[in-house]
């Protein structure tokens, strides 16, 4: 009986460890290349799933537009903007096969292939829809004469203003044309004059960026001092580059306006459409994706150039999202071609357009803006004029991630009172020790 | 005699499978990892020996890390398992409302690090948040708490404690309720007051809990991520640097999963020599 009894006890035991999982999650090393394509357009039966950023999730009846007509089930796994980044790192940094198209920001296109995260679309492109898009948007996405991604979009900053609130302080609203672009000592001056605590005990800020401490929103401070350069020509140093002293006056004004003058509220970029929405603040540094935002809210909001320094240039930040496809996908041709017809489709960049209201690559979409009456004197034409005349990108290195990782915590550190030039040097030692693996 | 062998084999097998294969196996890959990297250049992974080491501790950043990890474990170390037996102690007078008393201390246990670290970021939002209306009715200006270079690693230690206190004092207050009260009586008859007791009767029977709670409480500060993924991101200045935070960076932000390896390898020969001091000091002595 107990001879019985032990022997089924050890039966159980087996069967239990047999049951269990053997191989451990550890990551692969970066090492493999790409996935070997189905050859075979796309069938029915196929599933696409595309990662993205939350910012795109109302493009999702473009994507279901697209599995409709091809019998491809598209779907849509959106991650938000503060995770993005590292959702990539880990998911394709461990080789998983579960994400086939994936966003990738216009500047890290190349960290990401030099990484293997991204497979070459260049053999079932064609070169009628590759011609659909600017020259500049599809160089951003061209690495080494294959083409990693294609862009969905790009984009422009503008200066967005609260005319209850300008109205309560006195001040003239800004003109939306170009010729009357003011500068950012005008903007700090005004900044100054709408900051303070209201009637009901609410504290009013004069003046808010939208992707607070992001090389996005901040580079064009330096660059409209004349900053050109951010990286040594071979890409080994950011030292002298980074922490120039045009980089420095840069990020002294950006510390100004949180530790100096008060008028820019201490917050996360998440936070800072809803205060602009919510009415705390005078004037809204951001993009013309939020303009949907404010009019949810309400918001009687008037638009203007992006400011720039006196005797500096103007200059707006460009670039958007681009869309590729995961080297570790198994269905490299079906998600080439989806990418292929959202970004270089007219009727699809046409609807993009529609929806998020960002300046397009497509260039039938952008003559169609131009050329529409309806868009004079709107931001949609003022962003065609950025576009063409003022628009700047984000400087091209292979290891823009790290770069931008530790220049993010550099623009926090200096908005909580950090000394510009101080926090700029630590930054560049920090990086440069951070990319000196891209030389090995 | 085999056969009782072969039951007891048979019955370890499972745990010890599970023991090799998620913690055995991967200690030993972190340190394979450690001795390789990766070649961008030739895109494949070489031999590199010791030179992943090398590179992190002449790594300014990692010293940091390590310096803020350190300077976080020697003052939240001690005053969690003072506070935390002392909290023991007060849980164990029978008084009326001592299960409420004992459920209110209990109650930061059941929360989820995240989460509690999720709360506190609002409760110390600088702009908006409850400690700065609190203050501001006695007069005092907004503090910036996480946002400040000299405030941020302090707030984390509250925080810290906050969720652990209860946590420890529960093991203490099991190791208190072990000792036979024949002991406390024995004492009384000889005269011993409350502190004679608690010095010569309750501490020596409590070695073993402490000496548990004590190295429990180093492993986990030693590894704390939470609060600095949650709430700080490592600053202000990398003063909240945690060096599990900087691990996960390298390998998940940096792609670096092979210098990662190697700082792993060095917090688990930290750590263990830690211990190993704290367990021969708070050995049992005969």
């Amino acid at each position: 009986m107990k001879k019985g009894f032990a022997c089924i006890l050890i039966l159980c035991m087996v069967l239990t460890l047999c049951a269990c999982g053997q191989s451990s999650q550890v990551a692969a090393p970066a090492t493999q290349g790409p996935a070997d394509g189905d050859g075979q357009a796309a069938a029915a039966g196929k599933t696409l799933n595309v990662l993205v950023v939350s910012d795109l999730e109302p493009l999702e009846p473009v994507f279901q537009e697209y599995a409709v007509a091809s019998g491809i089930e598209i779907k849509m796994e959106s991650i938000p903007y503060a995770e993005i980044f590292d959702t990539i790192e880990v998911r394709l940094g461990a080789g998983e096969d579960t994400v086939d198209v994936l966003v990738a920001d216009a500047p890290l296109v190349a960290n990401y292939a030099a990484k293997n995260y991204l497979g070459s679309m260049s053999p079932y492109l064609s070169d009628a829809s590759l011609g659909r898009i600017t020259e500049a948007s599809l160089a951003g996405g061209t690495v080494g004469g294959e083409v990693m991604a294609l862009p969905l979009y790009s984009s422009c900053v503008n200066l967005y203003y609260n005319k209850d609130l300008f109205d309560v302080a006195g001040i003239a609203y800004p003109g939306i044309d170009p010729e009357d672009r003011l500068t950012w000592e005008e903007v700090a001056e005004m900044a100054k004059m709408m900051t303070y605590v209201n009637e009901n005990g609410t504290q009013i800020y004069g003046l808010s960026f939208e992707q607070i401490d992001t090389p996005y929103q901040l580079l064009p401070l330096s660059q409209s001092l004349g900053a050109t350069q951010y990286i040594s020509e071979d890409q080994t140093t950011v030292a002298g580059y980074t922490n120039s002293e045009t980089v420095a006056e840069a990020c002294k004004f950006y510390y100004d306006t949180f530790n100096t003058w008060n008028v820019s509220p201490k917050i996360d970029g998440s936070e800072s459409i809803g205060y602009f929405a919510a009415g705390q603040v005078a004037m809204f540094v951001g993009g013309s994706w939020q303009i949907s935002a404010m009019d949810n809210a309400g918001m009687n909001w008037g638009v203007a150039p992006h400011p720039y320094f006196a005797g500096g240039k103007a200059v707006t930040p460009t670039g958007s999202w681009y869309m590729g496809v995961s080297a570790y996908s198994k269905n490299q041709e079906a998600a080439s071609k989806f990418v292929e017809w959202l970004t270089t489709d007219d009727s699809a960049c046409a609807e993009t357009y529609a929806i998020m209201r960002n300046l397009p690559c497509n260039i039938s979409v952008l003559n169609g803006i131009e050329t529409d009456a309806a868009n004079k004197g709107t931001v949609a034409a003022l962003n065609v004029y950025e576009a063409k005349n003022t628009a700047m990108a984000r400087p091209q290195m292979v290891g823009y991630e790290e770069w931008q990782s530790v220049m993010m915590e550099t623009y926090s550190d200096i908005k909580n009172g950090a000394d510009p030039q101080a926090a700029l040097d630590a930054a560049v030692g920090e990086i440069d020790s951070l990319i000196a693996k891209y030389q090995k | 005699m085999k056969k009782n062998y072969l039951v007891i084999v048979a019955f370890l097998i499972p745990a010890m499978s599970l023991l090799v294969v998620f913690k055995i196996y991967p200690i030993l890959l972190g340190v394979y990892d450690s001795l390789f990297t990766y070649s961008f250049v030739n895109k494949e992974t070489v031999f590199a020996g010791l030179s992943n080491y090398s590179a992190i501790l002449k790594d300014a950043s990692f010293l940091n890390s390590l310096k803020v990890t350190i300077l976080f474990s020697l003052i939240v170390n001690p005053m969690q398992v003072v506070l935390s037996f002392g909290l023991s102690l007060l849980l164990m007078v029978k008084l009326p409302g001592r299960s409420l008393f004992r459920t209110v201390h209990l109650i930061p246990i059941t929360v989820s690090f995240t989460i509690a670290c999720t709360l506190w970021g609002v409760f110390l939002n600088q702009d908006q948040g409850l400690m700065n209306s609190i203050l501001n009715l006695f007069g005092i200006s907004n503090q910036p708490f996480l946002n400040s270079s000299r405030q941020a690693l302090p707030w984390i230690m509250v925080i810290a404690s906050w969720k652990g206190l209860g946590y420890w004092a529960l093991f203490f207050i099991t190791g208190l309720e072990e000792i036979p009260d024949t002991l406390y009586e024995a004492a009384e008859i000889d005269g011993a007051g409350y502190w004679n007791r608690l010095w010569h009767i309750t501490l020596p029977q409590m070695k073993r809990t402490f000496n548990f709670v004590v190295v429990s409480d180093t492993i986990s500060n030693f590894i704390l991520f939470v609060p600095a993924y949650v709430l700080t991101g490592g600053g202000p200045e990398g003063t909240t640097d945690f060096l599990m935070y900087r691990i996960y960076r390298t390998a998940y932000k940096y792609s670096d999963v092979n210098q990662a390896s190697a700082m792993i390898v060095l917090l688990l020969v930290l750590l263990t020599l830690i211990i190993g001091v704290e367990s021969y000091l708070l050995r049992e002595r005969e």
